[in-house]
């Protein structure tokens, strides 16, 4: 029986994670170099066990001919929905930029009522009213938890500070 | 050393009712802070600080340790409903909690959480009145070496034994030993990783770093999963009561966790977010039924709860017998002990017994209040994982916002959690594990610090590790880590 052969395309997700994540320890490895070695030692030691484990990972991922994660997504998931998924990650993601953008505009009390209500929107709420409420008591419970019991110093707002120089 | 009349005179005062709304008021705004996830002890006790100065030493101190203990409890609940540990101490009880949560025995997994707290807190509190002589002095015997082993022994066996493959446990545990190494090098003033940026040199900070991989990646997969509400029938069944009882089912895992969190607590340095590590791998090693923790088993939860809170009573030994805190939260407490004047050490426990004993007294009542105050307030904070993910996914963004800004003010706090969000969520999707990840970001720079004192105290020998017998008896219990799980597996493929 002639060996299998695999072609570059046919290697799993993890294998080409693996190859990214050596390289990049690789690379953080020549940044040790110039470090004195008290300082270098420690993530050197670290940066080679890290190759050797993520090599060892790869081979046995080419090995067994198989990636768990991988089968589980390709039987799961067409492509389409897998890059629905990544658009939901990017949604989360721009979420929580945005989140802080209102708070640091708004300030807490402004940003959150308003971030609430986009983000629930966003996400596929139908009910506006509750979400209206969802969003009052969000709000109500920082405000109560950060600035009148933690007694917290959190942003008043860029708005609020230029209104109020006028 | 203690007398009776020591106990009445703390039963007296502690029962004074300014003294009791005290610690009912601390327990119950404890349980809700523990609930924010990212918010624990070491962010609530230097805010309440600065109340405990004009206080009496004896009440000062029960406020502190009150806080302590229900910020952990709180921090388990969160993790047992929205995969998000309120402290790094409730880390493990995501594994089996949340499981349960989604299977619809989140009201169990809550009452298995309060009364394993429960159980733990005493075992830890007579450990503290009883055993802290003895276990300080064991203590004291650890030197640089021990303490590197120690790490390493935490990383191993969170790697082998964690979910998932072995190997992709160690890549994520050796990225959270390069990732806490990021920014200036203690020993040598030289910033690693940092190119460039202020921010980086200053190091990457914990609480962004839970709030990104635990908080922010939960609420990536909710999102992507594309599920309407968090349990899988739309409503909790299993009552708090059922869990209540459950922990005396497995007495042993109960008591055997119990004992792991007072022992860690014990080892400065060591905190409860190893305890309950430990305390969970090791009963998932031990069990008959290994191969189903992390599906959601009572015993997944009882060993991490038990062990979190015999670990705040341990961390307490060091602190008030020698005045070597145990840990940060710790440090925090000894600076509550030295506002009021009072010194750590023997002075602590011949001139101001009365004070210790007091704080003692104190603790028992906290414990029992946070039991039934914990088991009551836990139904109402059951009800939000049937909450939409709509809902539920910008209330955790702006609580994770907020608490990662509030903490130092700084912008890039919020960037480097949202950045640990994303690698977090990648993590889970490609089986790098997270958990061991967090354990080695959590322990590197006790590790690093150690691994260079025990190669100066040895003249840079390496056989210092293996050599000394504390330390060379950790360096086995790697090998069999390692080792053991491997036979088994493959003793288990001959059978098959």
């Amino acid at each position: 029986m002639s060996p299998k052969k695999i072609s570059l395309s046919d290697l799993p997700t993890t294998v080409w994670i693996d190859v990214a994540l050596i390289a990049v320890a690789g690379f953080l490895f020549v940044l040790t170099l110039d470090y004195p070695r008290m300082a270098a030692l420690f993530p050197q030691l670290v940066l080679v066990m890290i190759v050797a484990v993520t090599a060892a990972d790869a081979l046995a991922t080419v090995r067994s001919g198989r990636d768990e994660a991988g089968d589980a997504e390709a039987s799961d998931e067409d492509r389409g929905a897998a890059r629905q998924t990544h658009r939901k990650v990017a949604l989360v993601a721009g979420l929580m930029v945005l989140f802080y953008v209102f708070m640091m505009f708004f300030g807490v009390v402004l940003g959150t009522l308003l971030f609430v209500i986009l983000a629930g929107k966003a996400l596929g709420y139908r009910h506006k009213v509750s979400l209206v409420l969802a969003s009052l008591v969000i709000t109500a419970s920082v405000y109560l938890i950060f600035q009148v019991i933690m007694k917290t110093y959190l942003p008043e707002g860029y708005l609020f500070t230029a209104l109020g120089r006028y | 050393m203690y007398s009776l009349e020591g106990w009445v005179s703390a039963a007296a005062i502690v029962f004074q009712w300014q003294n009791m709304a005290i610690i009912l008021a601390i327990s119950l705004l404890g349980l809700t802070i523990g609930f924010l996830p990212g918010i624990g002890p070491l962010t609530a006790m230097p805010l309440f600080l600065p109340i405990t100065y004009g206080m009496e030493p004896g009440p000062a101190l029960i406020m502190l340790a009150v806080l302590y203990m229900s910020v952990t409890y709180g921090g388990s609940l969160s993790a047992i409903l929205l995969n998000t540990p309120g402290t790094a101490a409730s880390a493990a009880t995501c594994l089996d909690g949340y499981p349960m949560a989604k299977q619809g025995r989140g009201g169990v997994a809550i009452g298995i959480s309060m009364m394993s707290s429960f159980v733990g807190g005493f075992v830890g509190l007579a450990g503290l009145i009883f055993l802290s002589p003895i276990i300080a002095d064991f203590a004291l015997k650890f030197q640089p070496a021990e303490y590197f082993m120690l790490a390493v022994l935490g990383l191993v066996l969170i790697a082998a034994s964690a979910r998932g493959s072995v190997l992709k446990n160690f890549i994520g545990g050796g990225f959270g030993f390069l990732v806490s190494s990021v920014g200036m090098d203690l020993m040598t003033g030289k910033a690693r990783f940092a190119f460039g940026s202020t921010f980086l040199k200053g190091g990457i900070p914990l609480v962004p770093m839970i709030i990104g991989l635990f908080a922010f990646s939960e609420v990536f997969v909710l999102v992507a999963k594309g599920e309407e509400t968090i349990s899988e029938k739309g409503e909790l069944s299993g009552s708090i009561m059922d869990g209540l009882k459950l922990p005396f089912r497995h007495l042993r895992t109960l008591f055997r966790s119990s004992l792991i969190g007072l022992g860690i607590g014990v080892i400065p340095g060591e905190g409860s977010a190893v305890a309950n590590f430990t305390a969970y791998l090791t009963e998932a090693r031990l069990s008959p039924k290994s191969d189903r923790f992390g599906t959601g088993l009572p015993e997944g939860v009882i060993a991490p709860e038990a062990s979190n809170n015999a670990c705040i009573a341990g961390a307490l030994i060091p602190t008030l017998t020698l005045g070597i805190p145990g840990g940060g939260v710790a440090a925090v407490f000894m600076g509550g002990i030295m506002i009021h004047g009072l010194n750590p050490g023997f002075e602590l426990f011949t001139c101001h017994l009365d004070i210790l004993t007091t704080l003692y007294f104190g603790l028992i009542v906290a414990n029992f209040l946070l039991l039934i105050g914990g088991s009551i307030l836990s139904r109402h904070a059951a009800r939000v994982t049937v909450l939409p993910i709509s809902i539920l996914a910008p209330s955790i963004i702006a609580l994770g916002v907020i608490s990662t800004y509030a903490i130092r003010t700084q912008a890039l706090d919020v960037v480097a959690a949202i950045v640990a969000g994303i690698a977090g969520y990648f993590m889970k999707r490609y089986g790098y594990g997270a958990i061991p990840f967090l354990v080695a970001f959590i322990l590197a720079p006790i590790a690093e610090r150690s691994f260079h004192q025990a190669l100066l105290l040895s003249e840079g020998s390496y056989w210092t590790f293996v050599s000394r017998p504390i330390s060379g008896t950790l360096v086995a219990l790697c090998v069999l880590a390692l080792v053991v799980p491997a036979v088994k597996k493959r003793l288990k493929n001959r059978g098959a």
